[in-house]
């Protein structure tokens, strides 16, 4: 997983970046709401220069996905 | 945000080990996410709150809420804050078991999305009549003053109004400037209303959010998809400059207010060194670039002199040379009777600001110190860590914004007293000048010719009435700070006597510069408060409100008592004897809640008004509007 990703993950949820594993979802976890989670997506988009759609957006609920969804953008990009 | 900080702001054991952590950023202003750390750290340690404030709209308040409580932390205001349900704002009004009535707020913070408010906005405009869109702006303000009289109705807390910000671009584009009331035009009309609506009301204050989202860039603050995925009307990126516009009125609503503006003059009001260069020399010419910045330096400090700040000046100089330079270059916008006191010499600046203090009887906290020399200003932040000191940077183009930033200086409302406060302190300083020479005290307070005119406070002096209550420090027996709201009930009560003292002498008027407070109880009248501003002290004054309190008192309760409190505090030891002055008998109550508190009664059978000298008092009706001032 991109250590940046994790490191993301981790302020906006208020969460040792330890705890930040591919698994964690967002269903499972408390501080994953809707408003932190939008949160996350801008803080990622700014830092990794990618851009999700909406749909994207609302269908991503792993650690994991995001994961891909950076990736995939980068390697694109 | 560093880790070195954000270990700080979780390693903060108590509130006051969190607010020097925040205040370290108060200057270079806090991101969303460091707020936001603040904000938690601070709801863990759950200190009792200076501010509790309730938020209410139609869009996603939660992440704003905690900005504003962290932003406010590095200002030194503790926020306790509390978001409304969702687009509920009436229901919460109504309906006071909604969170009002448990949450008990100081303020109430509303924000409306106009599109959400009147959805035909979008995309219907065009489509209706002239008048129809003319009724739109009747029809929000409406709503608007709707939840106002049904938020008075529930609470006394202080109403911020959030005004209506503009879309990137109009839904008619170009061709909505034709339209006639089109969306540029609606939204201009509305916020002109808005604070024209609410300008004299002294419980709501309009917030100029639209501003504040333009500071920020309209590009920024408007992010569609946080929109409709989230109800955000306010992407992040707007969030600090908005939480900054809340936290200065918070601040002024809590923190002791800044009085005056201490002045350095060589590099700081102009450029160059005056004992060097002459008065022909230092730049602060029309048409010179860098005497031209200096000029919006002084004309800035002019706007800030209006809001009720004195100015003082404090230079390393020769006296002569300053006033032949203030002589020469009447050029200038400030002018040296603008400068209520100064020091020009080669003492140590703390002196002098010590002495600046004394003359104009207010605080060394009450002052604000400007100067371009480092070594000065970090001399006075450590010797007197109570001034508010301001470096000035390299740059003067950048010393008028600076100024004009500085949240020390906010205030949120200005009185008449405000507006001729400078005034006023030179006609004290003549007075002073005409007690020198009169040298007999009997003689000189007979020479004011001091005329006092007494009346129950009505809604035309509650700001003014507010602002005693609010700000006077030195003589106020209890220093109770009541709210507007509350200052109007004791207004409206049979039971409660709310009375102000208006002065003027032969040197000018002084305005309202007193009031007492009193309440009737079943066998006594109690003294709640009793208030005089310190330009007014020491001339008996005193003494002429006493007599007032004692006949009314006569009226309400011949047979009773008359009851008072002094609650001491660290600056009110100018009124501790004024019920032993009255004639009042100490009587200690054993009361072991409030130890300090010392207890004062009189008969009123016996009270009997006291001589005052060179006063005349009029306390019956009025025969026309108070003078200015």
């Amino acid at each position: 997983m991109n250590p940046k990703l994790a490191e993301l993950i981790a302020e906006t949820l208020d969460i040792p970046v330890a705890s930040v594993t591919p698994e964690l979802t967002r269903d499972e976890h408390p501080a994953w709401d809707s408003l932190n989670h939008l949160r996350l997506v801008t803080a990622l988009e700014e830092e990794f220069g990618v851009q999700l759609s909406m749909d994207e957006i609302e269908n991503t609920t792993t650690a994991a996905q995001l994961d891909a969804l950076v990736g995939a953008a980068q390697t694109s990009g | 945000m560093s880790d070195d900080w954000r270990a700080a702001v979780d390693g903060a054991g108590d509130l006051a080990a969190l607010k020097a952590v925040a205040g370290e950023r108060a200057a270079s202003g806090l991101s969303v996410r460091e707020a936001e750390r603040l904000a938690r750290r601070l709801e863990a340690l759950a200190p009792a709150p200076d501010l509790r404030v309730l938020y209410l709209g139609n869009h996603t308040l939660d992440l704003f809420a905690r900005c504003v409580t962290g932003v406010a932390l590095s200002r030194g205001v503790v926020v306790e804050g509390q978001v409304g349900p969702y687009d509920q704002h009436m229901q919460a009004v109504l309906d006071p078991a909604q969170g009002l009535a448990d949450f008990d707020p100081h303020v109430v913070f509303l924000t409306l999305d106009l599109q959400r408010l009147l959805p035909v906005l979008p995309a219907g405009l065009a489509a209706l009549s002239l008048k129809d869109r003319q009724g739109l702006v009747e029809e929000a303000l409406g709503q608007v003053a709707a939840w106002v009289e049904a938020a008075k109705a529930a609470t006394g807390a202080t109403l911020l109004i959030g005004n209506f910000w503009r879309p990137r671009r109009p839904h008619l584009g170009l061709a909505d400037a034709k339209l006639g009331m089109g969306e540029a035009e609606l939204y201009a009309t509305l916020n002109a209303r808005l604070f024209r609506d609410w300008s004299s009301d002294p419980q709501v204050f309009v917030v100029d959010v639209d501003q504040a989202l333009a500071t920020t860039g309209r590009r920024a603050v408007h992010n569609a998809r946080m929109a409709h995925l989230g109800k955000l009307a306010w992407a992040e990126a707007a969030l600090p400059e908005l939480a900054e516009l809340l936290a200065r009125h918070f601040a002024s609503l809590v923190l002791p207010p800044k009085k005056c503006l201490v002045l350095d003059l060589d590099n700081t009001l102009w450029g160059g060194v005056l004992g060097e260069e002459g008065p022909d020399g230092i730049r602060i010419a029309r048409g010179d670039p860098v005497g031209e910045a200096f000029r919006a330096f002084q004309q800035a400090i002019k706007a800030v002199q209006r809001r009720g700040f004195l100015l003082a000046a404090c230079s390393k100089n020769n006296p002569e040379d300053v006033a032949e330079a203030f002589r020469l270059r009447s050029d200038m916008p400030l002018q040296w009777s603008d400068f209520a006191a100064s020091r020009v010499n080669w003492e140590p600046k703390h002196d002098n600001l010590a002495a600046i203090a004394t003359d104009l009887n207010i605080g060394t906290d009450s002052l604000v110190f400007i100067d371009d020399n480092p070594a000065e200003c970090e001399l006075v932040r450590q010797l007197m860590p109570e001034v508010r000191t301001v470096h000035l940077p390299r740059d003067p183009a950048e010393y008028a914004h600076l100024l004009l930033d500085l949240p020390e200086l906010e205030r949120m409302a200005l009185t008449d007293e405000d507006l001729r406060k400078t005034e006023q302190y030179h006609e004290e300083a003549k007075r002073e000048a005409s007690r020198v020479e009169v040298g007999d005290m009997q003689a000189y307070l007979e020479s004011l010719g001091t005329a006092l005119t007494c009346w129950p406070a009505t809604r035309a002096e509650l700001t003014r009435v507010h602002q005693l209550f609010a700000k006077t420090n030195q003589f106020n027996v209890t220093t109770k700070r009541y709210k507007p709201a509350e200052l109007e009930r004791f207004m409206l009560s049979p039971d409660w006597h709310l009375e102000v003292v208006a002065a003027r002498d032969r040197f000018g008027d002084l305005g309202i510069v007193g009031l007492f407070l009193l309440e009737r109880r079943a066998q006594s009248v109690a003294v709640d408060s009793v208030i005089l501003s310190c330009r007014a002290m020491g001339r008996g004054v005193e003494t002429a409100m006493g007599n007032r309190i004692k006949a009314v008192a006569a009226d309400w309760r011949p047979d009773g008592q008359l009851e008072a409190v002094f609650r001491p505090t660290r600056k009110n030891k100018p009124s501790a004897d004024f019920f032993t002055a009255q004639g009042f008998a100490e009587a200690p109550l054993g009361d072991t809640s409030a130890p300090d508190d010392r207890h004062f009664r009189l008969a009123i059978g016996e009270a009997k008004p006291l001589p005052v000298t060179g006063i005349t008092i009029d306390n019956g009706e009025r025969e026309d509007e108070p003078q200015a001032g």
